[in-house]
């Protein structure tokens, strides 16, 4: 552990290696942010599970007490915003964050102070959105939040919907933009654009789709927030406004979020399945032809949604041809990983059983959407619990796992140790179990007349034991998962040493040590073909190892710590509650902060510092 | 480990199949099912779902057939060691297989495109029943221009005619499903959307808002009654002449001097033929002959569930807008359901069977 640090004209505060909680709040390192990302996103993810299983308990039986309305209103909304903005989103952001930089062979991204502050926009968002159980109750007008509901027929908690989601928003449109540059400008040598790795699209795709679907969703939010603090009525039909505006607003958002969360997904299939079937992925181009395909058709989709809100046939029809052109090249996708399973060796670990558990449940979800974007079927279908059982089957069979199959693949990277096998297993089959037990029921008890978002039924729907089967399931599906969040721990504390290439895979990441250091790579790799490892260790001139495409230099010039992104997060955290409880000393206060920061920023000359590499193999 | 998790994997398909099968057989009676068709534009519905259903159903079945094989068959056994052969691609089959999907998509994009138009329709001609569904928090108003009255929460209709409805919301957003008749409508203030409906078998048709509306979201349900022709003019009849409070005694009678004063029911309600003229809540015009308390979240309309509801209309429906400015006792109570029970429209057959059982159609 020699580490040296060198004269430049170092401003205070620098040490080589990063320690202590401070440095988390200072950190500017890709990965280390990427561990906050994933570790926070963990901890939202459990509460949106928790929600769940409250829900789930309430559903229970017919009539049933155990949550009134208000409080299964609440849980409603927080579960589903909590699921898709604070877990999902920042969930592939945390190994998008970890991994991009590393399998594009650069040190950082490109803007690591942008970078952390996309992280501390996301945490302040959160906490505001959170906070609201403490003050005043949360918001309780659905994830979606249509107005009038949430304008004036609902209570203080949408104003933390709105002010949560607005920093969220801006975390994203950060993240992207970083993301963008990151991947257009500091690929390694070598690292053409149709040599990365299908992960590595998936993240440029990802960034691109909030790049360009945040934005209108902050307009919505802000429109909203005018209506509800200051009276404009821009969604009031008394006042001249539309009603129906929003929901087109929320969509046009909404229905990319959901490639965006899905995206990912696909990414890290494609990186996993090869990985263990120990073949190429087959049809690269095609595949990245198709997440194009999906990306750009995505965004011409969103009235699928809303289909009954009376939009006449011909805007219908439109929308129905555009849904459904999705299928061809998400088919193609499909495909594309039935076929590089095809003649493989495949080798089950836990992380390979997540990415083909993953097939079927994607194939089903997939196929329930297109029924869903049957128009006709869907005046029947729409709104009732077959939807919630479609899209489970896509967030949770599709996305949830892939990311599961990312985390039993990706942590040993991180942590440097590797994840109990047998626990795996045991976790991967309990969840497959519990979740097809709690998501197939859905369909039933949706085809047979339940509708979504009602916190009691009548025992005369019929509708009893499929609602029984979906709650057993969802505790099984929590058993599951704790087994994995157990496993973690596990790994943590006696975890077998994972060492460089636990998996004998196929890209720039495990060339690196594990845990990686914080310069990644101590001489930038040359990549000489897609897979730049694989090829390395199957070319007849190669010996498994990268060659270097600079001489080994001495020590490495690293960007410096600094608090001032978490600051400007902290100003924008405090002028929101400002704004919220209509105290303009305090907005004013948080302004300040903001302003400080931006312009401390603006003139501060970060030197970085120089970094003696550790003298471990590259 | 990876043995024995294989095995599972086979195990689990059939008993997977023989899960949805028992599923799919279970007894029991589905009121809301969208399988029960009953009239044109449900049935027009269901048929696009059970295409849809069985062509996806074969692909699905193949597909997810294809990657359980190739999860099976080329799993790493002990020995192997080779690599196996780095296949990158095949351009031919990856083309082939973008042309397969696009040839089904023409399957699954064409034929419901005309159904749009179908349901967009317009009914013309004299049979033509219009209904104006308004939605509230939480419930249905529904006013027929064509006979001049006012009704909640249960539609009468003739069967055979075209219904045309015009709906719209007082409040936020709702939405009007009757699964066994049509599929959904939002209801959207600021915006009157437009269907039409019809049945072809008397009977009593369960639907619910299907839009989250707040608080009791969950218990704004209502009932479509489709009766014959003749019925259906008796039942429009029994409105046109109600029943009114002439000729009351004992607890009805007290009952309505209640309703008319101290428990203030008139402040917000409308009795036709009285001077009950409130416009708040719903109109109460023929509550007697009703199916359900309460936009139906208590059935059946009987002395035990209008009593629950008159005992604590919070309880039953928290957030709801009845408010009772007395502490009603109950002798009172039995005495406004004395009344209510009065006040009766005609009652068809439909209607008689589904006051003994709320499941009859």
């Amino acid at each position: 552990m020699a580490t040296a640090e060198r004269a430049l004209h170092l401003p205070e505060l620098r040490t080589a290696e990063e320690r202590g909680f401070l440095s988390w709040l200072m950190t500017v390192d890709h990965k280390r942010i990427g561990i906050l990302y994933l570790v926070t996103s963990a901890v939202f993810f459990a509460a949106g599970g928790v929600e769940a299983l409250l829900m789930r308990t309430q559903l229970i039986r017919p009539d049933n007490t155990f949550l009134g309305p208000k409080t299964f209103d609440e849980i409603l909304t927080m579960h589903g915003t909590t699921m898709i903005f604070l877990a999902v989103i920042p969930l592939a952001a945390a190994f998008f964050n970890y991994f991009m930089p590393i399998m594009i062979g650069a040190r950082d991204v490109a803007f690591p102070r942008l970078n952390a502050l996309s992280y501390w926009l996301y945490l302040a968002g959160a906490l505001i959105l959170y906070s609201s159980w403490f003050l005043g109750g949360a918001p309780d007008a659905g994830w979606f939040n249509y107005v009038p509901l949430s304008d004036a027929f609902s209570g203080p908690g949408e104003n933390f919907y709105i002010l949560g989601l607005l920093l969220t928003g801006f975390s994203s449109i950060v993240s992207s933009v970083n993301f963008v540059t990151t991947i257009l400008n500091m690929r390694a040598p070598g690292m053409s654009l149709m040599r990365m790795p299908v992960f590595v699209w998936g993240t440029f795709l990802w960034s691109a789709l909030l790049l360009f679907s945040a934005p209108p969703f902050s307009v919505a939010l802000i429109l909203l927030l005018l209506d509800r603090i200051a009276g404009t009525g821009f969604f009031v039909p008394a006042m001249g406004g539309n009603a129906l505006m929003w929901q087109h607003l929320f969509w046009i958002m909404g229905h990319p979020e959901v490639y965006i969360l899905a995206v990912p997904a696909w990414g890290v299939i494609s990186e996993v399945l090869p990985t263990f079937a120990r073949k190429p992925l087959f049809g690269y181009r095609g595949a990245v032809i198709a997440l194009f395909a999906i990306s750009s058709l995505s965004f011409t989709v969103w009235s699928h949604h809303m289909f009954a809100t009376g939009m006449g046939p011909v805007v219908n029809d439109a929308f129905m041809v555009t849904t459904k052109l999705i299928s061809l090249p998400t088919g193609a996708l499909v495909f594309t990983w039935l076929a590089t399973l095809w003649g493989g060796r495949i080798r089950y670990t836990t992380a390979m059983l997540f990415a083909v558990g993953f097939l079927p449940l994607f194939i089903f979800g997939g196929l329930t959407g297109l029924m869903l974007a049957t128009a006709p079927a869907d005046l029947q279908l729409t709104d009732t619990y077959f939807v919630i059982g479609h899209f489970h089957y896509i967030a949770i069979g599709g996305i949830l796992f892939s990311m599961l199959a990312a985390a039993y693949y990706w942590l040993p990277k991180m942590t440097g140790r590797m994840l109990d096998e047998r626990l795996g297993k045991w976790s991967f089959w309990i969840t497959f179990v519990g979740f097809n037990l709690t998501f197939f029921p859905m369909h039933l008890s949706g085809l047979y007349g339940m509708p979504r978002r009602i916190y009691t039924y009548s025992p005369l729907l019929g509708v009893d034991v499929y609602n029984l089967l979906s709650t057993v399931g969802a505790y099984v599906l929590g058993v599951g998962l704790l087994i994995t969040l157990v496993n973690v721990a596990r790994s943590l504390a006696v975890g077998k040493v994972a060492g460089a290439d636990p998996w004998d895979a196929r890209t720039l990441e495990w060339t690196t040590p594990s845990p990686v250091p914080a310069y990644n790579f101590r001489v930038i790799p040359l990549v000489r073909g897609r897979d730049a490892l694989w090829y390395e260790k199957q070319a007849p001139d190669g010996d498994g190892r990268m060659r270097g495409a600079e001489e080994a230099a001495g020590a490495i010039h690293m960007p410096g710590l600094t608090y001032l992104p978490a600051l400007l997060a902290l100003g924008l955290l405090v002028a929101a509650y400002g704004v919220n409880f209509k105290l303009v000393w305090l907005a004013a206060l948080g302004a300040l902060i903001t302003f400080y920061s931006i312009f401390r920023q603006m003139f501060e000359a970060d030197r970085g510092y120089l970094l003696e590499p550790r003298g471990e193999s590259e | 480990m990876a043995g024995r998790g294989r095995h599972r994997k086979v195990a689990l398909v059939p008993l997977a199949l023989a899960a949805s099968a028992l599923l799919l057989g279970g007894c029991g009676t589905y009121p809301q099912s969208d399988f029960n068709a009953v009239g044109p534009i449900s049935r027009l519905q269901r048929a696009a779902l059970v295409e849809d259903m069985r062509f996806l159903g074969v692909i699905g079945i193949i597909v997810i057939g294809l990657v359980v094989y190739a999860a099976i068959r080329f799993r790493h056994r002990p020995g192997e060691e080779e690599t196996p052969a780095q296949v990158e691609g095949n351009p031919r089959l990856e083309l082939a297989w973008w042309v397969v999907i696009a040839l089904g998509l023409i399957f699954l994009v064409v034929p419901p495109l005309r159904d749009e138009f179908v349901l967009a329709q317009t009914p013309q001609g004299p049979g033509v029943v219009h209904v104006k569904v308004i939605g509230h928090q939480w419930w249905w108003e529904f006013q027929y221009p064509d006979y001049n009255f006012v009704t909640a929460n249960e539609l009468h209709i003739p069967v055979g005619a075209k219904i045309d409805l015009q709906v719209t919301s007082a409040d936020v957003i709702h939405s009007f499903w009757v699964p066994n008749i049509a599929g959904t409508l939002d209801a959207i203030p600021g915006r009157i959307n437009t269907e039409w409906f019809q049945a072809d078998r008397p009977g009593v048709y369960w639907g619910q808002c299907k839009e989250f509306c707040g608080l009791n979201h969950a218990n704004m349900r209502l009932r479509v009654v489709a009766e014959s022709p003749a019925d259906f003019q008796k039942w429009v009849d029994s409105h046109q002449h109600p029943v009114g409070v002439a000729g009351l005694t004992g607890d009805a009678l007290a009952g309505w001097q209640l309703f008319d004063g101290a428990a203030g029911c008139k402040n917000c309600h409308t009795i036709d033929g009285t001077d009950a003229k409130g416009i708040i809540g719903p109109n109460l015009t023929g509550i007697g002959s009703r199916l359900g308390v309460a936009a139906m979240t208590l059935v059946p309309n009987d002395a035990q569930n209008l009593s629950t509801w008159l005992h604590d209309p919070q309880a039953v429906k928290p957030g709801n807008d009845m408010v009772i400015p007395i502490k009603l006792s109950d002798q009172q109570i039995r005495q406004l359901i004395a009344f209510l029970q009065t006040q009766k429209t005609y009652e068809s057959p439909q209607v008689k069977a589904a006051l003994q059982n709320p499941l009859a159609q």
